[in-house]
């Protein structure tokens, strides 16, 4: 008798089994690819920062002067214009895409990071340690930086590790300068995929850089885990000495 | 179900594949452009700091060109993390350590494997070992540290330490770059702990500070440098440097014109230029009649720049047998014997030569002394401007003196100007810029000129093409002093020829011309007057 060949096709069991795979196969997968979007979405605004500084200081050996930060409601071009006088908001503005021919730009002319944010940039007001007379503005000003001469120093913008106490970190806090005092000349960040504005999202470092005061804070990403709580800021800091050195090298200065 | 297992094995296997291919390659990329940031910003350290003209911290602008001290190797996880060793009070500098990252205005720079950078520096050359070092910077000051088996190549090296290594179970003995060097083993638990180890992080000559290499010999070190050198340095403060020469030594220059030099010698003259010769051995001494060369900033202690001469006693009452004078020591001495037997008064003359050669003060009545009890009067020291020299005249008068008393007059030696100790000086001089700075004197404003340099337009000035108009006139300059720069094109340094520096002014002539710095034109000039404009107009006039 000849025996009746088995039903071909699978089991409840083994289904069950290779969709679990599959789940387990495509969860991974999602989750490395929102991980690997994060990352490339860091280093994609890093690289946008980097430009930036690039085009800045290029801007400031053609025009003997950086320029002032734009401002809000306008175009994404430095304001005031021309560098005649003190900037409007020289720590509460944003890059001056259209000024220094920065790209890419949001729908009103702005540089944003990899999250469509705009950028920020914020540049020394003021300045110390002149050989002789000084007259401000000083980087912002053609004849003032070349007048000053390269012996004055910044005199206001501070990069601190955190806003908070030093009890909550010994290591990270409101009284520890990621640069030392006098060393910066401008810095340009993004305020990070949680955005730029105050609401839910954004951690007391956060929000510290977009003030509008000469204090800042840079420091390693958090999440409301960590003491510190949350700070996702990414900031490229430019100390003086490689402005005046840019500078020199081309001839503007001393 | 085993397709389903071999396509989830093959994409887990190629992915991990890729992903370590990636890793190793992104991190020598983040290691090298860690290594580029580094240089550049400690470059640009030495930018500020070289054109400081104060500081507080700890005098870093009386040595325009100094290191920091790399970070302390006890201050990993601290307040001071990040900061210069000698930007602390009461420091001593190591001469390995971190680089110093919060003092370079940057933040903390890591290589691929997320280990902060390290920084080497030659002590009591280029970087202090205490606050009470002394250092001497200028372009003459040599490379001194070996770097990829080159002695005195380089004056810094910054270090990416890479991971921690085993080299203990590696078969045979290290080899290449660190033959000769014990096998290491980094993978400790106390690798971090601080006092932190320069051998925990860094191998073979690195860790000790042999023989820096551009990359470890693999599998016995993976760090890769990146180094500095003394011409880099140069390079990098030249624009600061020629900035001071133009704020503090030129007013400072113009100060000796118009108000010291009248005060002590009664005519404005700046000092006759040293002939030039290879910078480093020039003797700093004004030559008579030389209007451009070095700077004759010597100083009168030990040298002979000015010396007195012709010393003569004569009696005005009484007798003596004038011996004859001669150099003492610091000291010009004449002697004489007393031949009568009343009271004697005698003159002393004598001259100084190349008073317009040389930045000197003038004696005084009460510094010409004698053994016998002389007094003085009627002391006179009068410069003679197209003579260069100085003569000196006093009257000694004695009471009774034994017959053929001996009498010894002592005339100090001229000492310094008060303008060389001018703290806007003394940088200057102090690190030998001034060996380095070629120095040309309007026809005007020599001693004795028959006529000054009295403003825009006047032969007797110098010119300086191509200064920017909010500088002032260009022709109305009394000196120029100019910041040569090393060579460019087809000039070779060291060199006895003026030609192998300078590229702004020919030999003989009153003209420069000023330019923006290229690979062909390095030279920069200092000069008065010259003022700037800010602006709203206001000028700022730097000297007169």
């Amino acid at each position: 008798m000849q025996l009746k060949r088995p039903l071909l096709g699978f089991t409840l069991t083994e289904m069950a089994v290779v969709l679990a795979i599959i789940t387990l196969l495509i969860g991974g997968a999602m989750a490395t690819l929102a991980s690997i979007a994060e990352q490339r979405d860091n280093e994609e605004t890093t690289r946008r920062l980097n430009a930036a500084v690039d085009a800045l200081i290029g801007y400031a050996v053609v025009n003997k002067r950086l320029p002032c930060p734009a401002v809000s409601g306008a175009t994404g071009v430095e304001a005031p214009a021309g560098g005649a006088t003190a900037c409007t908001n020289p720590y509460g503005g944003f890059l001056p895409a259209q000024t220094i021919g920065f790209t890419p730009v949001d729908s009103s002319g702005y540089g944003v990071d990899s999250w469509g944010n705009r950028l920020r940039y914020a540049v020394a007001a003021t300045v110390t340690g002149c050989s002789g007379s000084s007259t401000v503005p000083h980087f912002t000003n053609q004849a003032n930086l070349k007048a000053n001469g390269v012996s004055c120093k910044p005199n206001d913008i501070d990069v601190f590790c955190s806003t908070a106490a030093s009890g909550t970190s010994s290591t990270c806090n409101s009284g520890i300068r990621v640069a030392d005092q006098n060393t910066i000349a401008f810095i340009v960040f993004s305020t990070g995929k949680n955005g730029a504005v105050s609401g839910s999202g954004q951690g007391a470092d956060d929000l510290a850089n977009t003030d509008g005061n000469a204090n800042f804070v840079n420091r390693f990403r958090s999440t409301t885990d960590s003491a510190l709580g949350i700070y996702d800021d990414v900031m490229v800091i430019v100390p003086v000495g490689v402005f005046y050195q840019k500078l020199i090298a081309a001839g503007v200065l001393p | 179900m085993v397709m389903v297992f071999i396509i989830g094995v093959t994409w887990y296997g190629l992915g991990a594949l890729g992903k370590a291919a990636m890793q190793g390659y992104e991190r020598d990329r983040v290691t090298a452009a860690a290594l580029k940031q580094a240089k550049e910003a400690l470059l640009a350290y030495l930018v500020t700091t070289a054109a400081m003209t104060t500081d507080t911290v700890d005098s870093r602008q009386a040595n325009p060109g100094r290191l920091p001290c790399p970070e302390s190797l006890s201050h990993p996880g601290t307040v001071n993390e990040g900061k210069a060793a000698d930007l602390l009070p009461g420091y001593t500098c190591g001469a390995v350590g971190r680089l110093p990252w919060k003092s370079l205005g940057v933040d903390q720079i890591r290589d691929g494997y997320g280990e902060p950078l390290w920084y080497a520096v030659p002590l009591g050359t280029w970087a202090k070992t205490t606050t009470a070092t002394a250092l001497t910077i200028n372009p003459g000051l040599a490379n001194q540290m070996t770097y990829d088996g080159t002695a005195s190549a380089v004056v810094a090296v910054i270090i990416a330490p890479g991971a921690g290594l085993n080299t203990t179970g590696e078969p045979g003995t290290p080899s290449g770059t660190c033959s000769g060097f014990a096998k290491v083993n980094q993978l400790i638990s106390t690798r971090n702990a601080v006092p932190l180890i320069a051998a925990n992080f860094l191998e073979c000559g690195d860790a000790t500070g042999a023989n820096y290499t551009t990359i470890g010999t693999s599998p016995w070190s993976n760090d890769r440098t990146i180094s500095i050198t003394a011409a880099e340095v140069m390079d990098a403060i030249a624009g600061a440097v020629a900035d001071r020469m133009q704020r503090q030594v030129a007013p400072a220059l113009e100060e000796w014109r118009s108000t010291q030099s009248l005060a002590n010698w009664g005519a404005s003259f700046l000092p006759y230029a040293s002939t030039f010769t290879q910078p480093a051995s020039n003797d700093l001494c004004g030559n008579s009649g030389v209007v451009e060369g070095t700077i004759p900033v010597v100083s009168a202690v030990g040298s002979t720049c000015t010396a007195w001469g012709g010393g003569n006693v004569s009696g005005l009452l009484g007798s003596l047998l004038f011996l004859g004078c001669a150099q003492s020591g610091s000291n010009y001495q004449c002697f004489f014997f007393n031949t009568g037997f009343g009271a004697l008064t005698t003159r002393v003359t004598a001259t100084v030569s190349n008073v317009s050669g040389a930045f000197r003060a003038p004696i005084t009545s009460a510094s010409v002394t004698n053994d016998s009890g002389g007094t003085n009067s009627n002391f006179s020291l009068t410069f003679s401007p197209v003579t260069g020299s100085a003569t000196l005249s006093v009257d000694l008068s004695f009471g009774l003196l034994g017959f053929l008393s001996l009498v010894t007059v002592t005339i100090p030696d001229l000492g310094n100007a008060a303008m060389l100790s001018d703290s806007r000086m003394t940088w200057f001089t102090g690190n030998d810029w001034s060996r380095y700075a070629y120095y040309t004197i309007a026809p005007g404003a020599k001693a004795g000129a028959a006529s000054a340099c009295s403003g825009s337009g006047d032969p007797d000035c110098l010119t300086v093409s191509g200064l920017p108009v909010a500088n002032g006139n260009t022709d109305d300059k009394r000196f120029v002093l100019t910041l040569m720069g090393r060579a460019v094109g087809s000039q070779a340094q060291p060199s006895a020829s003026v030609t192998d520096y300078l590229e702004s002014h020919a030999q003989g002539t009153t003209s420069f011309t000023s330019s923006v710095v290229t690979s062909a034109y390095n030279d920069r000039q200092a000069t008065c007057p010259f003022k700037v404009t800010f602006t709203d107009s206001t000028t700022s006039v730097l000297c007169n």
